[in-house]
């Protein structure tokens, strides 16, 4: 008679799925109960956190309301290599990354492409970046930690015959915590959120709220694991936008030790390796660059080290590079307004595809104003002026016009 | 096409051992001529990489072209790998394409269906060997590709121990482990494609139409995927995972994307399996 009922697992197998699709994710949902904990007590429970060992994935999403440039690249490639575009695909597409971490002196970090790693591996005396796509390997010798700190404790003695009250000062980190608060204060409304669950784990929420309407910050919420005091996540919130401008959280987290083999690296053979000079070596060379040819040559900005102006406190804090920093950085400046090639650092060995790819993009991205050209995004706002000048700041591009007219 | 299907079948002779049937399915596949074309036409893959990149070796790496093509010259065994990434969008779905389409659909084409249906249990059986035909050929058409790639960098460029994406090195027997494990990624991941090419041919009569709807539905996944806007979608498409193999290559191995592969992958045989079966056991076989 009827056969149709053969046709009622292939109704019912789909019901069960999306069943448990949806089931667990209701799971995950659910707010964990913990024990009541002021702003405060949050601080000095990270503080705790710094020698913890541990390893996890990270997932960055951020919604910056910039051109998605990932959407242009094939698979298993990228949207060029060179260091203005690196950044911008680092800030504006989502990426994950596996994190393993032992104590404060042993790090690693892996950026999973598709089908290509960027790792960055820092062990107590040396830090190293790989780029699978590129094969290429950066060496940096990190300065001794303990000359660091006898140069700090040397400043703070200093310090200290300035202003003898400062001995008595006793600096745990709950006193710590306390006058960080207290100095954020006028600006910052720190809250503790609602307990929510991370990665599997309960965790607190400490939320940093902005009260200076000039900003474009909503807010900046930490999630802390209940049991270690670790951040599990980090949302910042734009103002008039729902989903988090930028947000980086843990889907996974281990504590238990990572293999210490996992902080060791030798780069592999064939790799290019690029050492990056110490402080001494770099003061060294140019000393005697220096040395060499006393004056500099004519047309280059003689200020070079001109410091950055800053602008107003707080969270709307704008900081002003001088005329001559966008020039210096081959950024156009309106009056003899350069090609777009001037802008970014091309190379002769570099793909003609992924130059007019990544020019397009920043023509895409920058806006005409009035007195330059600025970027707006829904966290940061840039703006170049026809004078040469860069002002970026936390605040809306109308803000950046009227700080640059003063 | 050759009308062996059914005349070298022993029918009945194993009726009530699964074993035999799946035996003699397995038999009939290999003895195909078009099963060999296509596994000749994957192990040419491998070898045009490397006899290309072999004869325009200028040692200029532009960064350009598929992943790994650049670090060939260094390493003979990066061309399965480059191989891999070439074969897994196109010809590997296209190859699956035609041996699942063809499962039930052939031999309704050939009017060997009716005799292959003793009894109605027969037809869940006949559904299950020939599925375990079509994810037998994804296993030899994918280590198709990995060992003549292995082969044929051996032959034309020096090998030694191989960089991982992380930077780390490893020996060639640990490599090979990994290229086993890769092997098996990529069954797993076409095993899905498998299950909905075996339901389209439960549809037709035709075998052409079922083996290129087959293949044009891995096409159109992977354009979907490839959409951003359609960002909710992604985890439940077929395709999503199939780069991940790259996550075999990591140190330590990623091990959550082919578990989760392997998880979506169930989900589509559990789907299209059951749609299969609501299919052919309903169904009136005429041929």
């Amino acid at each position: 008679m009827n056969k149709n009922w053969r046709w009622l697992p292939a109704g019912i197998v789909p019901a069960v799925i999306v069943a448990a699709s949806v089931s667990g994710s209701a799971v995950a949902e659910a707010q964990p109960q913990l024990p009541a904990k002021t702003a405060q007590e949050l601080l000095e429970f990270i503080a705790t956190s710094a020698d913890d060992a541990y390893s996890g994935t990270l997932e960055q999403t951020s919604e910056l309301g910039l051109p998605d440039i990932g959407m242009a690249t094939p698979p298993g490639g990228r949207a060029g290599d060179d260091p203005t575009s690196t950044a911008l695909e680092l800030l504006t597409a989502d990426h994950t990354a596996r994190v393993y971490i032992d104590g404060p002196d042993n790090a690693r970090v892996q950026v999973l492409d598709e089908l290509a790693q960027r790792d960055v591996v820092v062990n107590r005396d040396n830090a190293w970046t790989y780029d699978s796509a590129t094969n290429e390997v950066t060496h940096a010798v990190l300065p001794d930690k303990e000359s660091v700190q006898a140069e700090a404790e040397a400043k703070l003695q200093e310090k200290i015959a300035e202003y003898p009250e400062l001995q008595d000062v006793p600096r745990p980190p709950a006193e710590l915590a306390r006058l960080f608060l207290a100095r954020i204060d006028p600006s910052t409304e720190v809250t503790v959120g609602a307990n929510s669950r991370v990665a599997g784990r309960s965790a607190y929420e400490l939320r940093l709220e902005p009260t200076d309407p000039g900003t474009l910050i909503g807010s900046v919420a930490m999630a802390i694991d209940s049991e270690t005091g670790v951040p599990l996540s980090m949302t910042v919130q734009a103002k008039g936008q729902d989903v988090p401008a930028f947000e980086t959280a843990f889907t996974s987290v281990d504590f238990t030790a990572p293999d210490a083999a996992l902080f060791d690296f030798t780069p592999p053979p064939g790799a290019t390796v690029t050492e990056i000079p110490t402080k001494d070596e770099l003061e060294a060379t140019l000393d005697a660059r220096s040395g060499a040819e006393h004056a500099p040559p004519a047309g280059t900005p003689t200020d070079g080290h001109a410091e950055p102006e800053v602008i107003g406190t707080g969270w709307s804090t704008i900081v002003e590079l001088p005329a001559g920093t966008a020039t210096g950085l081959g950024l156009p400046s309106g009056q003899d307004a350069p090609g777009m090639s001037d802008i970014m650092d091309i190379k002769p060995g570099m793909d003609p595809a992924d130059v007019a790819g990544a020019q397009a993009l920043l023509e895409q991205a920058l806006t005409e104003v009035d007195g330059g050209r600025a970027l707006q995004t829904s966290l940061v706002s840039v703006l170049i002026t026809d004078d040469g000048r860069i002002l970026v700041g936390a605040v809306s591009t109308e803000e950046l016009v009227a700080a640059s007219r003063t | 096409m050759p009308a062996e299907s059914a005349q070298d079948r022993p029918i009945g002779s194993g009726g009530s051992l699964g074993l035999t049937l799946v035996l003699s399915e397995i038999a009939v596949l290999f003895r195909r001529l078009r099963t060999w074309a296509m596994i000749g036409a994957l192990a040419l893959i491998p070898i045009l990489i490397a006899v290309v990149v072999r004869v325009s070796s200028d040692g200029s790496a532009s960064g350009r072209g598929p992943a790994f093509l650049d670090s060939i010259t260094q390493n003979g065994l990066f061309v399965s790998l480059t191989a891999l990434t070439v074969a897994i969008p196109l010809f590997l779905p296209l190859t699956i394409g035609v041996v699942a389409g063809d499962t039930i659909a052939g031999e309704a084409n050939l009017g060997t269906l009716r005799y292959l249906l003793i009894a109605p249990a027969g037809r869940i059986r006949l559904l299950l060997v020939k599925y375990a035909g079509a994810a037998l050929f994804c296993l030899v058409a994918t280590l198709t590709v990995v060992v003549t790639g292995a082969i044929i960098g051996a032959l034309l460029f020096p090998v030694g121990p191989v960089t991982l994406l992380s930077g780390d090195t490893v020996g060639i027997v640990g490599y090979f482990l990994r290229l086993l494990l890769l092997a098996l990624y990529v069954t797993v991941s076409l095993l899905g494609l498998s299950a909905i090419g075996l339901f389209i041919s439960t549809l037709t009569t035709v075998p052409v139409g079922a083996m290129a709807a087959t293949a044009a539905l891995a096409a159109v996944a992977q354009i979907l995927g490839a959409l951003p806007q359609l960002e909710w979608l992604h985890p439940w498409l077929f395709t999503n995972y199939w780069l991940g193999f790259a996550d075999l290559l990591r140190e330590p191995i990623a091990w959550t994307s082919f578990a989760d592969n392997a998880l979506l992958q169930l989900g589509y045989i559990a789907v299209f399996g059951t749609l299969a079966y609501g299919r052919f056991s309903t169904k009136d076989v005429l041929s």
